[in-house]
């Protein structure tokens, strides 16, 4: 009896896990660290073979309403799918394994993904496509590396007419309402537990739209330049006909938001044209939140308005 | 704390970080070893999104906070690491 | 003669820059909380 050829297979009822309870590192410590805080079921499968002496196999794993906890991109909940390995000594898999992933939040959260990738081994992927419908429109990553254990990698995100409205809505920004839609493409750094937003630059489409902020930060920009009151009073009807909204910092962090306003107010100087560059600092992540909790957040409002005296600009009330 | 961490921290194979998570130290350590902090360090994240959430604060802000307390709990001679990313023997 | 400038609405855009820091009215002190978490968790600590 020189080789053991033959074949073999392996099946495993649906296992059904729960943090604190039946977690896979039971089944194999190999997997520690990998699916961790594992919660509901998951079913495997696969057919080896001894050929010569040599084992190879293929199989599938398939899991619904799947979670664990993850350092790099938070809570991973609602994964629904079925992964093919061509390989399952070596864990890869054919290209075009699609999963949907329920909830995920590095830091915005974002529901109902669909993701398309390909397993290389243990520890490397490739991320073919991953798409959220989020704010009204589409929040769309292209093909990138992954790795899988990894501590750094970046991807490019891309959004798709995200909806003003939809986005004051998301972001809890008081007073304020918004019509428009804005896209753009941007590097997200995914770099140990934060999530980098590199310089994303979201711009209107050519339409432009509508801001009406009708908040108290007013008043106190108001007291200290007469423009600024000017101003603020345009922007309680404002038509814009460029946005540029740029985002720069730690989903899980602070966030700088700078915003570029093009437009006029129809009651304020006959429809003068005004310019707006709006710094918001702010810590996202509270943003979101303070719409979920039950007491209500009084916002502190750091308002710093200056107008800037173009050159030669004649303000109506002189006139040569 | 988890006895094989302990025993790693004592012998400077392992050591908490300012973020509020574990670290290797000199980056060279067994497999299971790896993936224990891999798998704590997960569990941490998402101790720290829960409190965050539950107090209005940041995941940053909590995991900052928790690791200053974890750094200032440290034996002598366990290793730490600061805000520079150096491992520093306390 | 000086020329004498009819003033419509001026082309020229007022330009109006505009800083905003929106934070929490309520600091929340985190020790106590963290100070929890830490001795109610200590596998993870």
């Amino acid at each position: 009896l020189d080789t053991l050829d033959g074949t073999a297979n392996v099946s495993t009822p649906p296992l059904v896990f729960q943090p604190g309870g039946f977690q896979p590192t039971a089944l194999s410590e190999r997997v520690r660290g990998f699916l961790s805080n594992a919660q509901g079921e998951l079913s495997a499968h696969a057919d080896f073979t001894i050929d010569g002496g040599k084992p190879s196999g293929t199989g599938w794993v398939s899991v619904s309403n799947f979670g664990f906890d993850t350092l790099r991109l938070g809570a991973v909940r609602g994964v629904n799918g079925r992964i093919e390995f061509d390989n399952v000594l070596k864990l890869s898999s054919p290209p075009g394994q699609e999963v949907r992933i329920g909830q995920i939040n590095p830091g915005i959260p974002l529901e109902n993904g669909l993701i398309a990738f390909q397993l290389i081994s243990a520890t490397e992927a490739i991320l073919e496509r991953a798409q959220w419908p989020f704010a009204g429109g589409h929040l769309v990553a292209g093909r990138s590396d992954w790795t899988i254990a990894g501590t750094r990698d970046v991807i490019r995100i891309s959004a798709e007419a995200l909806s003003l409205t939809s986005l004051v809505d998301v972001f809890n920004l008081p007073d304020l309402k918004a019509e428009g839609t804005v896209s753009g493409t941007f590097p997200v750094e995914i770099a140990g537990p934060n999530a980098y937003i590199r310089d994303a630059v979201l711009t209107a489409d050519d339409q432009g739209g509508t801001i009406a902020y009708t908040g108290k930060a007013a008043e106190s920009a108001s007291k200290a330049d007469s423009r600024a009151e000017l101003a603020f009073n345009a922007l309680r009807d404002f038509r814009f006909s460029v946005l540029e909204i740029r985002a720069d910092g730690n989903l899980s962090g602070d966030m700088l938001i700078t915003m570029k306003l093009a437009g006029y107010s129809p009651a304020v100087l006959q429809g003068a044209p005004f310019v707006f560059n709006i710094g918001v600092d702010s810590k996202l992540m509270q943003l979101i939140r303070s719409g979920q909790r039950a007491t209500g957040t009084d916002w502190l409002y750091d308002v710093v308005a200056e107008s800037v005296a173009a050159r030669n600009q004649t303000t109506p009330e002189n006139t040569e | 704390g988890d006895p094989q961490i302990e025993a790693a921290k004592d012998q400077g194979v392992v050591g908490e970080r300012i973020d509020g998570y574990l670290g290797i130290v000199d980056g060279s350590a067994d497999a299971s070893l790896m993936r224990l902090v891999q798998d704590i360090n997960n569990k941490r994240r998402a101790a720290y999104d829960k409190l965050a959430e539950q107090t209005g604060t940041t995941t940053e802000q909590v995991a900052r906070v928790t690791g200053e307390k974890l750094i200032s709990q440290a034996a002598r001679g366990e290793y730490v690491m600061d805000e520079s990313g150096t491992w520093t023997k306390k | 003669c000086t020329p004498t400038v009819r003033l419509e609405a001026p082309r020229e855009p007022i330009t109006i820059n505009l800083n905003v820091k929106i934070d929490q009215e309520v600091r929340v002190k985190l020790d106590k909380e963290v100070e929890d978490l830490i001795s109610s968790n200590p596998d993870l600590f």
